[in-house]
């Protein structure tokens, strides 16, 4: 079996031509949702820890202004509530 | 007291099992048939026990359908009741029991699977890090990239398959099933920098270069592994893919 011996430079060209792909485009997972605060329906608001943890679903009151939801990118500060309230990127005042 | 413990073992044993009599010392206030009113506990914990497993192993059951899985789970069940209270993470021998199952045999590939999906929940439900940008690596002369250690995020993972579990999962996700070549093996990189579960199919070469920088080889010896197997490894495409999977959270260089 022969062995491979990398160069340095052989290592860096391709390192660099991976930067220069790669950083053009944004990485696929950011930014796919955004915290929405003050939409989410009583005991339907999500949670750092995802579902099945114990703060997953604990708010208590429709709409309440510091439990958020993900929604799509793009469009939290687009939801109407049907109390007429607005969803925010920033966690409200109760 | 004694006497107590011991019925609570009878008790938990005899839920799981059907098969076993109601254990001595159970009385049904109320009610003349203690027979009856234990079967409909056992019904409740075993219906919700299966419940369980279905929500972890959506594509198992979606591969299997209703009744199958029924068996399964009901089989898995008795030997395997919950360790711990938190039933999200029900089922880890889930796939080895499915090894083992004879009536499995036609469908080979679905142990694996049902390992993809412990994988998955186990990402989905690691601890939240801080992926790092792959712009990082310019601060590094070339000298020291080729000795770059990498500190990854703790929801990756990655499994080995001789069977097509990327391709399968991804038909579950698009709903399309039928292009799937069973011929195929397929190693899949498992990693949850955000919100969602990201997925991706590595070749052979891509999985040993992945599988050492994930055990703390250098860059260089990850590199000199994966072109060992293939001289047309494309490091370049491995490398862009770790930072846009968000594997990496750290960079350091090896002295």
């Amino acid at each position: 079996m022969k062995t491979i011996n990398p160069s340095k430079l052989m290592i860096a060209g391709a390192i660099a031509a991976a930067v220069s792909t790669f950083a053009a485009v944004t990485p696929a997972y950011a930014a796919d949702v955004e915290k929405c605060y003050g939409v989410a329906l009583a005991g339907e608001n999500d949670c750092k820890a995802g579902a099945g943890t114990s703060c997953q679903g604990t708010s208590t009151v429709d709409f309440q202004a510091n439990a958020w939801k993900n929604v799509p990118a793009g469009t939290c500060e687009s939801i109407e509530n049907t109390d007429g309230s607005k969803g925010s990127l920033k966690e409200m005042k109760m | 007291m004694g006497d107590f413990a011991a019925l609570h073992k009878k008790f938990t044993k005899a839920l799981l099992k059907p098969q076993l009599d109601v254990p001595d010392g159970l009385i049904a206030v109320k009610a003349p048939n203690i027979q009856r009113r234990f079967d409909v506990y056992r019904n409740n914990v075993m219906a919700s026990l299966i419940e369980a497993l279905k929500a972890n192993f959506p594509i198992t059951f979606a591969l299997v359908g209703q009744d199958f899985f029924n068996a399964l789970a009901v089989g898995y069940i008795s030997e395997n009741p919950p360790v711990i209270p938190m039933l999200f993470q029900y089922g880890a021998e889930f796939p080895s029991f499915i090894a083992e199952y004879p009536a499995v045999s036609t469908i080979p590939y679905l142990s694996d699977v049902a390992q993809l999906e412990n994988h998955w929940r186990a990402a989905y439900h690691a601890v939240e890090k801080q992926s790092i940008d792959i712009t990082a690596v310019q601060a590094f002369s070339p000298e020291d990239q080729m000795n770059l250690q990498f500190e990854i995020h703790p929801s990756a993972s990655i499994l080995k398959s001789g069977w097509p579990i990327y391709s399968i999962w991804q038909g579950h996700e698009s709903g399309d099933m039928s292009q799937i070549d069973l011929e195929v093996s397929e190693n899949v990189v498992i990693c949850r920098p955000q919100v969602n579960v990201l997925l991706a199919n590595l070749n052979m070469e891509a999985c040993v270069f992945f599988r050492q920088i994930i055990n703390g080889q250098t860059l260089g010896e990850a590199y000199g592994a994966a072109a060992e197997l293939n001289e047309e490894f494309d490091l370049s495409y491995s490398f862009g893919q770790l930072f846009a999977m968000g594997l990496v959270t750290a960079l350091s260089v090896k002295n």
